[in-house]
């Protein structure tokens, strides 16, 4: 039984209503909150993303002042004042939050929201279940914000959302994943070792799904059948994806393609929607359709999209309309609900520290935005996860896996020994997963289970309780010859170690976890790593330059800080009107900086001098983000700035040496700027890039990267243009 | 019919590139052909660009090579290809890369010239069409028959005797790579008989040899007795041994080889030693009988390819130690396996930042390879290697071993470079290429071309591994990276 959706002209919205004042004067105080943007803000958790959009409260009374004011509100008050965009208009996102059953919202509407806290915790399972359905994504996160931690997981846990494609998933006493095996080519024996090495490990009854690296059609439908093969192949009951944007799918879909499930990241702004994900409501609602009429499991799965969310997407590319991380999210929840979804991952964390500092904002921030998740509908899974340049590591990630479990998450990723091979981040195992089935006594959903006992992955003892069987974590097991196994094991990256005897119980053997960990500590060292100013001075003299941010930690939380020069080197920079300004910044890794420079300056400096290119001084500046660039350009007014950045530090040691090179082309000159804004369709457009990145030992060398960037800045001069404006005029 | 129409700016989604690679190799008894396809790939961590996984979507069964009496029946030979082609649905200009080869007793044919000229003509100018190329015949064989199991097993030698009708060609490697090679004039075809029986058909000049060796004294329209066929085999299975015992084999039979030294040192014939065994595998039309046989799938009558193949091959098996390593291990694609490895692996992709002094330069095709140098090669040196360059036909290459590691080296190696090409006054029309094993080719070149104001033309090709090759082909830019296919070795 499928969803029919609601048309959006049909939804109805309140009107918009001017911004109101919330005030309480508490103890001699008076605290202020103008519009319920702002108010919502103020009554969440201090959090990186809205400390950086200035919308967090700043003191502890001031959050509970505008906890307190928020309690007191009605749900109708809520309810009525639906939150604008950045003019002032309900967008798609908020229009589709109000396709609610007003029977639910009715049974609500006269409770403050305090109130309803208190029902939700006294309800029993069904009505909690039911109630969501009455509420908006902005009702949810309201509630969620004045709930402590006990009563995010209590209220939850009460919350069964069930969906079903070849499997059930969601059901009591069950924990799912997604496995996840990714490759930086989408290499075909990799993507396979890594499958069996989940599927081995009772993972992968939600879905096998992968996140391409190359986003064609093609290849789209290579891996996609690829997967269908292994998954026939090895019998397992699940369900297969390429998490590929929804238009590629839709091409794969129109081709015949397996797309068994269709996959969309989601954010909670029609602006971020539209303009960073590249779609509409209309389009996934298309998608839908084509889903529920034409995909391979229409005839036995009750629902098959899967959407990607997280806190802090809205807020990093600046398109959150003064709407705070965990509101956004919420009304990300209410877009997914519109399609019933088979499965909903939140990838909190994934971001950084500027939307989340360290494990307690990261763990808060999951636990609301699975409260949040499953009150709306939603068959809630959790991808508790960090970059290396956040304080988020994996204790933090494991204590927000067993408070999840405790609120009955219905899956995690699995992705193989935590470390993903293509994006460069931290997720959770398989030994993860089954560590925590066997902590809460859970079992992959009835499906996946039976299969896994009939390939002795798991077993049952003699009290009939599920238990790790003789094949559990052998991936040999899937093959047919040592041949086999051994292709597909050495075509996968970062595997220190993956069979019988890498195991100790349901975890990695000490070995492989102190192996894992020792490469983390290294990109993390890079990371804390400070600019030597001295070490690369050796190889020409510099001019130093500060930015906005005093220190490491202040650097790596704001982005915002990193990205101006202070006072005092902003107003020593007078116009020089040279061709090439080389910018050397730490970014996110200094040792990156101090690997790489020494062999570049010098190729760099040959090259502009044969190419007679007039350049200044070199600018070297701790704690820089790329954007500095863009400021030291127009008070120096030089044509190209090359900005030499450390990147952020992923999985491996070698790689935490990463370098970038931003090729700023600064358009000022009305002519090119005219062209520029006509090729990019922004009016306002001051600079285009080039970007040449993985300048490291194991990627592009640093004195082939430096010859490089002459060439393209001869390039970007000749032509008067950049970035794809100018691959463009090259390609004819 | 597609499930679902939809707007075709969709499709516009599907951008990949495919190389369209082929595999063409005739015999002295067989032809075989496979055709692929794999996609130029970006690793996302590293940037650097790769072959992708290929696909192969047609391989046709193996034929008989296309013989009139002594010669290539070139008529049919086209005919092949033309039926070949259209079934691949290939267009000679669409190949990108790969090879085609003639080996054994075809390579000897008076009109072997005529057939590579028809190949030549058939299938595009990215393709080497060769002959006598023992060593590459090897190579191929290897890689095509013992190249996945030997990446698999890293630590394994292996050694691959790839037995045709004209020649035995051996190669040794470890770990994806080809270290040692070696060619015998043994092959199944040398001693021809009538099929179904063993009156003697013909016999090549080392048939001759053969029967002369064994004190067989018949020819043409005799009846070979057990007794002359098991001396045959005896002879044949003894070589084998030879070759792995690295002892020397009469001149007369050894083609090529580039192995004095013991190769036993590898090749275990004592199981308590704790060295790895050298794995021996078998290729080839005898390669492909002998598992035949050994997986049960079927036997045919001794001599029913009017040759001594079947002999040869049941003989092999019947030798304790082959026996052991046939029942152990298994190569792929055995019959084809040189055309396997002319599809799959006798073609590199350049790294992404290479450097041209002028992009129409490409394609090149038959470019020699001069010399080998390192990296600190003298200026007197290379100027002389420059000076050979000037006076070529169209062009050389200059490989430059490995070690070309910092920004120093670069720019003194560009810098002698730079004043070699000035000082020999190498024209325009004779590109130079460098092949660098690191990543530094628009680096070297940048210094090696005064920064692109050098009168010269210069090429450099980085992140190729060396192969000893004699000759390269240079396909093509697609997507910043260039196919390198190798012959000549």
């Amino acid at each position: 039984m499928t969803k029919r959706l609601t048309a959006l002209a049909s939804i109805f919205v309140p009107e918009v209503k001017p911004d109101e004042l919330y005030t309480l004067k508490f103890h001699g105080t008076e605290f202020t909150f103008m519009g319920l943007k702002s108010l919502l803000a103020a009554a969440d958790i201090s959090k990186a993303g809205d400390r950086n959009a200035r919308l967090a409260a700043t003191t502890e009374t001031a959050r509970e002042a505008a906890r307190t004011l928020l309690s007191k509100l009605l749900v109708s008050h809520i309810y009525d004042r639906p939150l604008t965009d950045h003019l002032g208009n309900v967008d798609s996102v908020m229009r589709v939050n109000y396709d609610v059953d007003l029977i639910q919202y009715n049974s609500i509407k006269h409770l403050t929201v305090g109130g309803l806290k208190d029902r939700l915790l006294k309800a029993d399972s069904k009505e909690a279940a039911s109630l969501g359905f009455g509420m908006t994504g902005v009702l949810a996160a309201a509630v969620a914000k004045i709930m402590d931690v006990h009563e995010l997981v209590f209220v939850a846990k009460k919350i069964e959302r069930t969906s079903k494609a070849r499997t059930t998933l969601g059901e009591k006493g069950r924990l799912s994943s997604r496995l996840q095996p990714n490759h930086p080519t989408d290499e075909l024996r990799s993507l396979t070792f890594l499958i069996y090495a989940g599927l081995s490990t009772g993972g992968g009854d939600a879905l096998i799904g992968m996140n391409p690296a190359i986003d064609t059609v093609d290849n789209i439908s290579t891996v996609l059948r690829h997967l269908d093969k292994i998954r026939r192949k090895t019998g397992a009951p699940t369900q297969i994806c390429v998490l590929s944007h929804v238009k590629t799918q839709m091409a794969c879909l129109a081709l015949g393609v397996p797309v068994e499930i269709m996959f969309q990241s989601l954010a909670g702004t029609e602006q971020t929607n539209l303009t960073e994900f590249d779609f509409t409501v209309d389009l996934l609602d298309q998608a839908y359709t084509a889903m529920r009429d034409q995909g391979p499991l229409h005839a036995v799965a009750k629902q098959f999209m899967y959407f990607e969310t997280g806190q802090g997407s809205e807020f990093t590319y600046n398109k959150h309309n003064g709407i705070d991380m965990a509101t956004c999210e919420g009304l990300c929840y209410g877009l997914a609900r519109r399609y019933d979804p088979f499965m909903v991952n939140n990838v909190t964390g994934f971001i950084g520290p500027e939307t989340h500092l360290d494990n307690f904002e990261m763990i808060l921030s999951n636990l609301q935005d699975h409260f949040m998740g499953k009150l709306l509908g939603l068959p809630m899974g959790m991808a508790p996860c960090y970059t290396l340049h956040s304080n988020i590591g994996l204790d933090g990630q494991q204590m927000a896996t067993q408070m999840l479990t405790a609120a009955g998450a219905n899956f995690y990723m699995e992705v193989c020994l935590n470390t993903d091979r293509m994006l460069a981040y931290f997720d959770t195992s398989g030994h993860d997963n089954q560590t925590l089935r066997e902590i809460y006594q859970k079992k992959p959903s009835e499906e996946f289970l039976q299969w896994a006992i009939s390939k002795d992955i798991f077993t049952l003892d003699r009290d009939g309780v599920v238990v790790r069987g003789k094949n559990w974590g052998n991936p040999r097991m899937f093959c047919e010859s040592d041949m086999e196994y051994n292709e597909l094991l050495h075509a996968t990256p970062s595997v220190p170690g993956f069979s019988a005897s890498d195991h100790a119980g349901p975890r990695p053997t000490n070995r492989v976890a102190r192996e894992l960990r020792l490469d983390q500590a290294i990109g993390r060292a890079a990371i804390q790593c400070e600019l030597d100013i001295p070490r690369i001075n050796a190889c020409t003299p510099f001019r130093v330059l500060k930015t906005n941010a005093s220190d490491k930690q202040s650097h790596l939380s704001s982005p915002e800080l990193g990205s101006f020069l202070n006072t005092e080197s902003s107003t020593n920079l007078v116009p020089e009107n040279s061709d090439v300004q080389i910018i050397v910044a730490d970014g996110l890794s200094a040792d990156a900086v101090h690997a790489n420079i020494p062999e570049m300056i010098p190729v760099l400096l040959d090259g502009f001098v044969a190419k007679k290119l007039a350049t200044g001084k070199p600018i070297a500046i701790s704690y820089g983000r790329v954007k500095v660039a863009e400021q030291v350009a127009t008070l120096l007014k030089c044509k190209v700035v090359v900005l030499l950045i450390g990147e952020r530090p992923g999985g491996s040691a070698v790689a935490s040496r990463s370098l970038s090179a931003y090729l700023l082309f600064n358009v000022s000159e009305p002519k090119t700027q005219a062209a520029a804004a006509a090729f990019s369709k922004n009016p306002e457009i001051r600079f285009e890039y080039t970007v040449i990145s993985n300048i490291y030992e194991a990627g592009l060398l640093p004195a082939e990267a430096a010859s490089a960037i002459v060439e393209k800045c001869e390039q970007i001069l000749s032509y008067k243009a950049a970035g794809n404006r100018l691959e463009a005029i090259c390609a004819g | 019919m597609p499930l679902v129409e939809y707007p075709k700016s969709l499709m516009a989604l599907n951008s990949n590139k495919l190389l369209n690679l082929v595999g063409l190799d005739f015999g002295s008894t067989t032809s075989s052909a496979v055709f692929a396809r794999a996609a130029i790939v970006k690793d996302c961590i590293t940037g650097r660009m790769e072959l992708g996984l290929p696909e192969i979507f047609f391989k046709p069964d193996p034929i008989f090579t296309p013989f009139s009496n002594t010669q290539i029946d070139l008529d049919a030979l086209k005919a092949t290809l033309d039926l070949w082609f259209s079934k691949a649905g290939f267009e000679a200009s669409e190949v990108d890369a790969g090879g085609a080869i003639i080996t054994g007793l075809a390579s000897a044919s008076a009109n072997v010239e005529e057939a590579k000229v028809l190949i030549r003509q058939k299938i595009g100018k990215a393709i080497i069409a060769t002959a006598s190329d023992p060593y590459l015949e090897s190579w191929l064989a290897f890689m095509g028959s013992c190249q996945r199991s030997s990446v698999a097993f890293p630590d394994q030698p292996m050694i691959n005797f790839d037995i045709g009708g004209g020649t035995t060609n051996i190669a040794l490697g470890k770990n994806g790579f080809v270290s040692k090679v070696g060619c015998l004039w043994m092959g199944a075809r040398h001693v021809q008989v009538q099929a179904g029986s063993y009156v003697i058909s013909a016999l090549s000049p080392y048939g001759h040899l053969l029967l002369d060796h064994c004190a067989i004294r018949k020819d043409c329209g005799d009846l070979l007795n057990k007794s002359d066929v098991n001396k045959i085999m005896e002879f044949y299975v003894a070589l084998l041994h030879e070759m792995i015992g690295g002892q020397k084999v009469g001149p007369a039979w050894c083609r090529e080889r580039d192995f004095e030294v013991d190769l036993n040192g590898n090749v275990d014939r004592d199981r308590n030693s704790e060295q790895k065994k050298t794995a021996i595998m078998f290729s080839g039309g005898v390669g492909e009988l002998i598992y035949q046989f050994a997986t049960n799938k079927g036997h045919l009558s001794t001599t029913a390819f009017g040759d001594l193949g079947i002999d040869l091959a049941l003989a092999i098996m019947e030798d304790p130690l082959f026996r052991e390593h046939i029942e152990a291990w298994r190569p792929e694609n055995m019959g084809r396996a040189t055309a396997f490895g002319l599809a799959l692996h006798n073609t590199s992709i350049s790294g992404v930042t290479i450097y041209l002094s002028n992009d129409s330069l490409l394609p090149l095709t038959d470019m020699p390879i001069l010399a080998e140098v390192p990296a600190n090669v003298s200026l007197d040196e290379l100027t002389s290697i420059l000076a050979q360059v000037a006076r070529s036909s169209h062009g050389a290459c200059i490989r430059i071993e490995a070690g070309l590691t910092t920004a120093v080296l670069v720019r003194e190696l560009g810098a002698k470079i730079a004043q070699a090409v000035f000082e020999v006054r190498l024209p325009r029309s004779k590109p130079v290429i460098f092949l660098v094993v690191e990543n530094m080719g628009k680096a070297l070149g940048s210094y090696a071309s005064n920064w692109g104001r050098g009168e010269s033309t210069i090429i450099i090709i980085d992140e190729l591994e060396s192969r000893r090759a004699s000759f390269l082909n240079i396909g093509a830019v697609h997507q910043g990276v260039v196919s390198v296919s190798y012959f000549g070795m």
